[in-house]
């Protein structure tokens, strides 16, 4: 029993040793995935707008509004007829002339093709209303240092993001100008 | 059994030469000291340690630079699956496997603080499907009862999360739970990780019927169907609790509509509830037919009643209420009946259960407007003391006269 015994604890040594190996890449994956965004990654700007309340620093972190957020049904792009809350979109985004900023450009159901100067997002829709879609894209929140956000909650409306996309989609926050 | 037990009997048995001194010792030996609950206490342990070391990294995490903080989870990590490893191997079985669920858990902290270091908020829940992946391969391989809990814990909450959060059900992470626990369930049945898995499945369809919008009686088909599907079990009493859950939920939808539907409010309380009749009925007809077939291929059609409980009288004009009510005394007496006659506890406590909320359902339904309502409160709490009192002391009874049954020719 006991040769039996030491085979089988050998064997599930390895199994377990296996697993905890795919979760450390999977972990380093997600990192060189985020990470790789900010290396080759391109960098837009985007322009936060204002909500109420007014302070957004929610003790570690600090929730951002960005004009990208909400879109009108005039910018759905896809097939079939607009998006339930909780569908996933792909949102266009286009360089605005005159301030540099980035503003949808189209909400697309299926990952659309992009010319040279604009880039793609992808989101989820949170809710929509009337006349507009609100959409998620897991950039809206900052987090900070407990007790030290409290000047950039408090400009939270107003602010320009500058975010790395990737060409594979991923992105992330670089710095906020504050 | 209890040692200190075995202590006081034991000399009388030497002296009545049931057994010899030596033998008396070997049994003895048999019964290690205070073995379970020095078992607890290093996993109570290693669950203070990892708070603390928790909460004091959680506490600095914002000053730790990147590579340092990946470092740390990963690490963290590690060390955790090794110390519970090595502690497996020295024969120290809970310690190992509590530190084993402390790896688990770390790896599912470690995917929140990745994402929060690049300040993303997660919009999907596609990472802790992983995660509750590696705990179902790890209940596999530990082959534990905690880790079995612990996975059904992180696909249970995934789900929440993604129905209250994103408005969104996921499928695969369902059919990953589905699959991975309940295959894991038939090779090692355990009554308690039945009642939660049926449990979890249920709560889950809920999520799925709400989330989507549909009507709410459509929630019955994954719980029936759950439910027919045990009706193909060879065995039965190891699976009841799959089938107890779902008679549960059914109860209760039932007793909803009882409790806040009348015919005097001209609501759309039922239309909003319906199912499309025809696809509707015809699920409903289908999967009732598996399980009549599932019934009678192990002769146990006299269960077929659990299906009344599924009438779909919310389709009726006119007076669903009553029906409804009906319904569930039906059940609740006939569950209680079963119970007694197949000498099973576990439907005997169902039923007591389901027969007092019947009561006062019918009660409160009945009684509400006609009476002063400190009136209606007294006479309420005494139908239902005396009821519980005469059900209990049925049951008590019972137990007592099936104890001595047991004792005379013990069967199975």
């Amino acid at each position: 029993m006991n040769k039996n015994g030491n085979g089988m604890k050998k064997k599930r040594g390895f199994w377990l040793m296996l697993i905890v190996l795919l979760q450390l890449l999977f972990l380093g994956g997600i990192a060189c995935f985020h990470y790789s965004a900010l290396w080759v990654g391109k960098e837009i700007t985007l322009r936060t707008v204002p909500v109420d309340p007014r302070d957004q620093l929610y003790g570690d972190y600090v929730q951002l509004n960005y004009e990208i957020n909400t879109a009108p049904y005039s910018k759905w792009k896809g097939s079939g007829k607009e998006p339930n809350s909780g569908d996933a979109v792909y949102v266009l985004l286009t360089e605005n002339g005159k301030d540099g900023d980035y503003e949808v450009a189209g909400v697309y159901d299926k990952k659309p093709s992009r010319s040279a100067g604009e880039v793609i997002l992808k989101g989820r829709v949170q809710y929509t209303d009337n006349a507009t879609m609100r959409i998620h894209y897991g950039l809206e929140q900052y987090y900070v240092e407990e007790n030290s956000g409290k000047e950039l909650g408090e400009r939270a409306g107003n602010l320009l993001v500058h975010v790395k996309v990737a060409p594979w989609g991923s992105a992330v926050i670089e710095r906020i100008e504050l | 059994m209890s040692r200190k037990w075995l202590q006081q009997e034991g000399p009388s048995w030497i002296h009545q030469n049931i057994i010899t001194p030596e033998q008396f010792q070997r049994i003895l030996a048999c019964y290690p000291e205070q073995k379970r609950a020095i078992g607890l206490i290093p996993i109570l342990g290693s669950i203070l340690v990892g708070l603390g070391i928790l909460s004091f990294v959680a506490a600095n995490w914002q000053q730790i630079p990147d590579v340092i903080r990946l470092l740390i989870i990963g690490i963290t990590m590690t060390g955790f699956y090794t110390a519970g490893e090595m502690f497996r191997r020295r024969n120290q079985e809970n310690l190992g496997t509590g530190l084993i669920g402390l790896g688990l858990l770390t790896f599912g902290a470690g995917i929140v603080l990745i994402g929060q270091m690049f300040h993303l908020q997660a919009y999907g829940v596609t990472s802790f499907i992983v995660w509750g992946s590696v705990g179902v391969l790890l209940t596999y391989l530990i082959k534990s009862r905690y880790l079995f809990l612990l996975s059904l814990l992180i696909f249970s909450g995934l789900q929440w999360y993604n129905t209250t959060e994103f408005h969104h059900f996921s499928f695969a992470a369902f059919a990953i739970m589905a699959a991975g626990l309940g295959y894991y369930w038939l090779k090692r049945p355990d009554t308690l990780l039945a009642w939660c898995l049926a449990a979890s499945i249920t709560v889950q369809s809920i999520l799925l019927v709400t989330v989507h919008e549909w009507p709410f009686s459509w929630f019955f088909i994954p719980v029936w169907l759950l439910y027919s599907v045990m009706d193909w079990s060879k065995e039965r009493k190891s699976v009841y609790p799959f089938q107890a859950i779902p008679l549960v939920a059914a109860f209760v939808h039932n007793l909803v509509i009882v409790l806040f539907y009348t015919d005097r409010h001209d609501s759309t309380f039922l239309q909003d509830l319906a199912a499309q009749p025809f696809w509707f009925s015809l699920a409903l007809v289908a999967i009732f037919a598996l399980s009549l077939a599932g019934k009678h291929r192990h002769r146990r059609l006299s269960s077929s009643p659990d299906w009344l409980l599924a009438l779909p009288f919310f389709y009726l004009p006119q007076g669903a209420d009553a029906a409804y009510l009906l319904v569930l005394f039906a059940f609740s007496l006939y569950l209680l009946w079963r119970g007694y006659a197949e000498e099973w506890a576990v439907k005997i406590n169902l039923g007591t259960l389901l027969f007092l909320a019947s009561t006062m359902a019918a009660y409160g339904k009945l009684a509400w407007n006609f009476m002063d309502k400190s009136i209606f409160f007294i006479l309420g709490g005494i139908i239902l003391l005396s009821l519980s009192w005469f059900l209990n002391r049925r049951k008590k009874q019972f137990l007592i006269e099936h104890r001595e049954d047991q004792e005379e020719k013990p069967h199975e």
